[in-house]
């Protein structure tokens, strides 16, 4: 009798356990869909923030050389592999004031820096040089 | 024991979606301020390069200028201007950083002290320069000397009997108005200079700020102070360059330079 009793006690408990099993995994995986998308987009912006420091640096070192380098040799340039790390780098020069023939002038230098084989610009940095301009260094 | 494992997955499931949640919270918030401080970092740069060009601008604006056109040392616009889309500086300062004054011609003769010239650095209409004060120093070997009277432009500005430091407050404050050189006539003192060593004028303006300058012995110098602030459109992140610079009258195509250069945390606001 006592069996009997357990037999018929323990399908409802077994029964009961895969319904709450069959929720939570529902719930998990209603909850975990959108976790994962985010996380798989902040996965993907960590690899991108890798590139845009990378850029930023990359152009940053090249208006520095920009500025040691005598006037008359700053001139546009685009270069592949930029020292060598693998992002591609433009240099476009412009005059905003006088010309190349000006004995007074200022260039305009824009830097942009793009990952080998991706169009997307992930830096971009803008001044101007003019000529004869003397520091106390 | 069965009471006892009664709703276990589903508690296990919610506390395991509260950590993850916590988890992911949590990773999203330090990607967030990464990217935020990433951002910056990039802004940063690009302002600092945009000051850059405000500086640059402006030299070769005084410079060109100089060349030129006769009767003025140059100047040079303040207030905004565009670089690139939604890249600007803006260039401003205080009056005493817009005030040129050539101490290269300066001489003494008899009771008076002459050859010193002033200008205006910007042909804009703000900031206004102004002389509220000459605050005239000496120092001179036998016997000691009293200042009578400051002459600019033709006429007498100040009058009076003061040793030095003598606080010359002139009664009406004398304005910089357009771009032309303007001579400081004479310093008239009450008998002979000779055997005058040294003098300054710590020229104090109206909006407070002050120059001094050495003016005696006469000395290669006209300085000028420029401040550029680089920004970026939709961003509250600021650059400013402060650069003083020497024309050097005496020597301009060969000699004139930037003589100090120093990034200030003082954002340039007006023009």
């Amino acid at each position: 009798m006592m069996k009997l009793t357990q037999k018929l006690l323990r399908p409802k408990r077994k029964g009961f356990t895969l319904i709450e099993l069959i929720m939570a995994i529902v719930v998990v995986g209603i909850v975990a869909l959108p976790i994962s998308i985010t996380l798989a987009k902040h996965v993907q912006s960590v690899f991108q923030s890798q590139d845009i420091t990378m850029a930023t640096n990359l152009a940053k070192f090249d208006l520095a050389q920009v500025n040691n380098t005598s006037y008359t040799s700053i001139a546009s340039a685009s270069i592949s592999n930029y020292q060598g790390y693998g992002y591609n780098l433009t240099r476009t020069v412009s005059y905003v004031n006088g010309s190349f023939f000006s004995s007074e002038s200022t260039k305009k230098i824009t830097v942009q820096v793009t990952k080998s084989g991706s169009p997307e610009v992930l830096a971009k940095l803008v001044t101007y040089v003019s000529r004869n301009i003397r520091y106390p260094f | 024991m069965l009471k006892k494992k009664k709703g276990l997955a589903l508690i296990a499931a919610v506390m395991l979606i509260v950590f993850v949640t916590i988890a992911v919270l949590g990773i999203s918030t330090f990607i967030t301020q990464w990217f935020s401080q990433l951002n910056a970092d990039q802004i940063s740069a690009k302002c600092l390069y945009l000051a850059q060009a405000g500086i640059h601008d402006a030299l070769y604006d005084v410079r060109n200028i100089y060349i030129s056109t006769p009767n003025t040392y140059g100047y040079y616009s303040t207030g905004l201007v565009t670089v690139d889309a939604g890249e600007t500086y803006r260039r401003g300062g205080t009056a005493a950083d817009f005030l040129m004054v050539d101490t290269s011609e300066v001489s003494q003769s008899g009771t008076d002290l002459s050859g010193l010239y002033i200008q205006k650095a910007t042909n804009s209409a703000s900031p206004v320069v102004s002389i509220d004060r000459m605050v005239v120093t000496w120092s001179k070997s036998g016997q000691s000397r009293n200042l009578r009277s400051i002459r600019i432009a033709g006429s007498n500005r100040w009058t009076g009997n003061l040793s030095s430091p003598a606080d010359a407050n002139l009664p009406t404050n004398y304005t910089l108005t357009g771009t032309s050189i303007i001579p400081i006539d004479r310093l008239r003192f009450n008998a002979s200079m000779n055997g005058l060593n040294s003098m300054s004028i710590q020229f104090v303006m109206t909006d407070g700020s002050s120059k001094t300058v050495t003016v005696y012995p006469a000395s290669n110098s006209c300085q000028f102070t420029i401040n550029s602030t680089g920004k970026v459109a939709g961003s509250s992140i600021y650059r400013t360059i402060k650069a003083t610079y020497d024309l050097m009258p005496l020597t301009f195509n060969t000699t004139s330079r930037v003589v100090d250069i120093d990034e200030i945390n003082t954002e340039i606001t007006s023009p």
